[in-house]
Order: structure tokens, then C-alpha cells, then sequence
């Protein structure tokens, strides 16, 4: 952008002639194709940056929500779990009737 | 949950006598023999529950000690940061410490529960059955700060079908409230209030329906606030909620989802809601009478975060 204008701008005052003129349009129409790959470039860099700052963000959010309600809910459900398969295990092996409540408070 | 009502038990008691082949006909719905429903102030009770559990920040540790039957002591101590109001946008905390001093006397027909803590505040409960329909239930907070001491009484009438109350408070509020039971799943409630300190008075509605499934309740008040809540029984263990809390006034909408899940050996409740916020707790029974509970609530929007741990010793 700033060469672009720099180039442009003292043509424009100094009255020049044809020539001039011309070689200063062609010259601006050759930058003018590097400086749009250069802007794309840095919209591209920036649009990027972007991207990548705010998916962190959400990976962030998203990561701690779950570490807060569901990681808990997980480790509780999966000793319940293995409560209950415990409790079987001693049920098979120790007969059909053993006490097991007593230990693990009243039955719910 | 002990206080669902069982809509078969009012109505197999009803049934006529006489034998009938038919046998795929509709219950019949003895209107005049409704179940009583559930105060008013508590129509969002398993809502509430399970979406606002109590949360706290820093370490916290109660004592219970029966010295009998009827009649508790407590102690509790509790450290950590407190959040100190402010205007500007983020919090601000400085860290504090209380010793809360208690006593409670528990009787079938009388209730009373007191609290102190070291920096003056005073808490009081009377529950009172006077007779056996009228229930006096008085609060007080008493500070050393003016104007921040309460008084609260209030007269709820049971009826057979129907529940009432009468409401007095300090700063002159005047409230009462009366909920009734339309079918055996359905009560439909009303309250108005007046305070004339803020010269504002104001009208609300409720309705909640209950089967042995879910709840649901809404709510409507004059102060612009819309109330909705949804809970779902899953199992014994699990149940879910949810929450719409609309004001029209300040134009806050809020939507909270959360469980409850009630295992052998814990209690987990957590809740995530629409302004950024995330909480769970967890009471863990180590042993009989002994709790261990961990608090946890994020606050995304507010970049506040808050972790608790605490112990309960005793009933």
C-alpha cells in the first residue's frame, strides 16, 4: 500500500509528460499484482491468527467445562460401577444371602 | 422423593365397590378428595435442588454435636476469599475468616435453630406447629451494620386440598399466598405482596404439575420475572433439570441445565448455564457421619473461578 501511493503520488504532481505517465501506470499495474498477493498474504496471516487464537479459546472453554461437569461424573459413576460388580462377585461367591448392606450403609 | 404425591392412591381408594366387567375404563378423579400441594415459596423446590447447589470458595468445616435427642450444637469454620461488591466489572476478593457458633433444638411440633458469628451476625429459625393446620415459621438476621437487620413471620394454613400463607416482614412487607390442588397432579397457585418501605407491591402466578416421573413448574410475576423449570426423574439415582429465567425489566435470559445424581456412596450435582457458568459439587461419605465435599464453579464470562473443599462431622 505504502509503495503504491509513494510511487503514484509525486507523478501526479510534478505535471509529467506522456511517457511518463505511461511507464508510471505500468509500473503501478505490475505492483499493483504483488501487492494484492501481499495483502492476501497478510489477510490470510491474519484471518489465521485469528482462527487459531479463538478455536484455542474454545478448545480452552470447552475443556475445563468438561473437567468441571463431566470428568466428576465419570469417576463417580465408573466406582459405583465397580461397587456393583464387586457386590456380585461377593454375592457368587459367598452364597445367596450374604450381608454385604452393612458395610456399604443402608440400601438404597 | 418423599413428598411426591401418588395420584393412584387418592383415586383406587375411590373407586366404586361395584364390580364392574369393563375393565379399561379411566380412572375416575374424586375432585373432592385432592392431595394437599406443596407451599407456594416451594413450587420450584426439586428444581432448585439440583440447580442451585450450595457452592462455596475456600475451606469450610462443620461440627455437629448432639448432646441429646432434641438438642445440637455447631460449630463451623469457614476460610477463604469473600467477593466485596463493586462497580467496576471485575471482582474483587479479600480473604476472610469466621467462626459460626450454632444451636439447635428439633421437636416434631418445634423448631428452633440459631446462629452466630464472630463478625456480629445473628441468624434465627422458629418453626412452630400451633395447631394441627397452622404452622408460625419466623426468621431474623441481625447485623451490626444499620438497616441490614430483618424480621420475617409468616402463618401457613394447611388445608385438605389447598395450602395458604400470610407473610409480615420488617420494612413493612405484607405477603400472602394461596396454592390449590386443580387435579391430583396439578396445583395451581397465587401471591401478592406490599412493601411499603419501597412502596412497590406486586402479583405473581404459579402452576406446577408432578407425576412420579417429572415436574414441572412456571412461574409469573408482576416484577416482570418468568420462571420455568423442568425436572426429569431418570432413575431412583439420576435426575435431570432445567431452568428459563426471563426478566422482563432488565431483559436478563438465563437457561440452566444440571443433574443430580445421588449414588451409594456420593452426591454430585452440577449445572452449566447460558451466561458462562459451570459448577459442580460433590459430598462424599467417607464413613457414617463424616462428609468430605468439593465445590467447584467457573465462571467463563467473569474470568472467576472458584474451588472449595470442606468436611462435615456429625449429622
Amino acid at each position: 500500500m505504502a509503495s503504491f501511493g509513494g510511487k503514484r503520488a509525486p507523478a501526479n504532481r510534478s505535471r509529467p509528460d506522456r511517457r511518463a505517465v505511461l511507464s508510471a501506470r505500468a509500473s503501478s499495474e505490475s505492483s499493483s499484482i504483488v501487492d494484492k498477493g501481499k495483502r492476501a498474504a497478510c489477510n490470510a496471516a491474519y484471518v489465521g491468527k485469528k482462527l487459531l487464537n479463538s478455536t484455542g479459546k474454545a478448545t480452552w472453554y470447552l475443556a475445563t467445562t468438561l473437567l468441571i461437569f463431566v470428568v466428576p461424573l465419570l469417576i463417580t459413576m465408573d466406582r459405583e460401577q465397580q461397587l456393583e460388580n464387586f457386590e456380585l462377585q461377593n454375592q457368587a461367591l459367598l452364597g445367596p444371602a450374604p450381608p454385604p448392606q452393612q458395610v456399604h450403609g443402608p440400601p438404597m | 422423593m418423599a413428598t411426591f404425591i401418588s395420584p393412584p392412591a387418592s383415586t383406587t381408594a375411590t373407586q366404586p365397590t361395584g364390580l364392574k366387567p369393563t375393565v379399561i375404563e379411566k380412572e375416575k378423579v374424586d375432585y373432592l378428595n385432592l392431595p394437599c400441594p406443596i407451599p407456594y415459596e416451594e413450587i420450584h423446590r426439586e428444581a432448585f435442588m439440583s440447580l442451585k447447589p450450595e457452592l462455596f470458595e475456600g475451606l469450610r468445616f462443620d461440627f455437629t454435636k448432639g448432646l441429646n435427642p432434641k438438642f445440637a450444637l455447631s460449630h463451623s469454620v469457614l476460610m477463604g476469599p469473600t467477593e466485596i461488591p463493586s462497580q467496576s466489572p471485575e471482582t474483587i476478593k479479600i480473604p476472610t475468616a469466621h467462626y459460626e457458633f450454632g444451636a439447635n433444638y428439633l421437636d416434631p411440633k418445634l423448631m428452633l435453630v440459631g446462629r452466630i458469628m464472630t463478625d456480629g451476625r445473628l441468624n434465627a429459625r422458629i418453626k412452630c406447629d400451633l395447631s394441627e393446620n397452622l404452622i408460625l415459621k419466623s426468621s431474623a438476621q441481625l447485623t451490626n451494620e444499620p438497616h441490614m437487620s430483618n424480621v420475617m413471620a409468616s402463618f401457613d394454613y394447611k388445608g385438605k386440598d389447598y395450602r395458604s400463607q400470610f407473610q409480615l416482614g420488617s420494612g413493612a412487607l405484607f405477603g400472602a399466598s394461596y396454592i390449590q390442588s386443580v387435579t391430583p397432579n396439578l396445583s395451581l397457585g397465587g401471591e401478592v405482596f406490599w412493601t411499603g418501605q419501597h412502596r412497590k407491591s406486586g402479583i405473581g402466578y404459579g402452576a406446577r404439575y408432578n407425576n412420579d416421573k417429572m415436574v414441572a413448574t412456571g412461574q409469573v410475576a408482576s416484577t416482570g420475572m418468568v420462571l420455568l423449570s423442568y425436572v426429569q426423574k431418570v432413575s431412583e439415582k439420576v435426575s435431570l433439570a432445567s431452568e428459563f429465567v426471563y426478566n422482563h425489566m432488565s431483559k436478563d435470559v438465563t437457561a440452566t441445565f444440571g443433574y443430580d445424581y445421588i449414588l451409594r456412596q456420593c452426591r454430585l450435582r452440577g449445572k452449566i448455564d447460558s451466561n458462562g457458568c459451570v459448577g459442580a459439587l460433590l459430598e462424599e461419605r467417607l464413613n457414617l457421619g463424616l462428609n468430605f465435599i468439593l465445590s467447584a464453579e467457573i465462571d467463563h464470562r467473569k474470568k472467576d473461578y472458584k474451588f472449595g473443599f470442606g468436611m462435615t462431622v456429625g449429622e
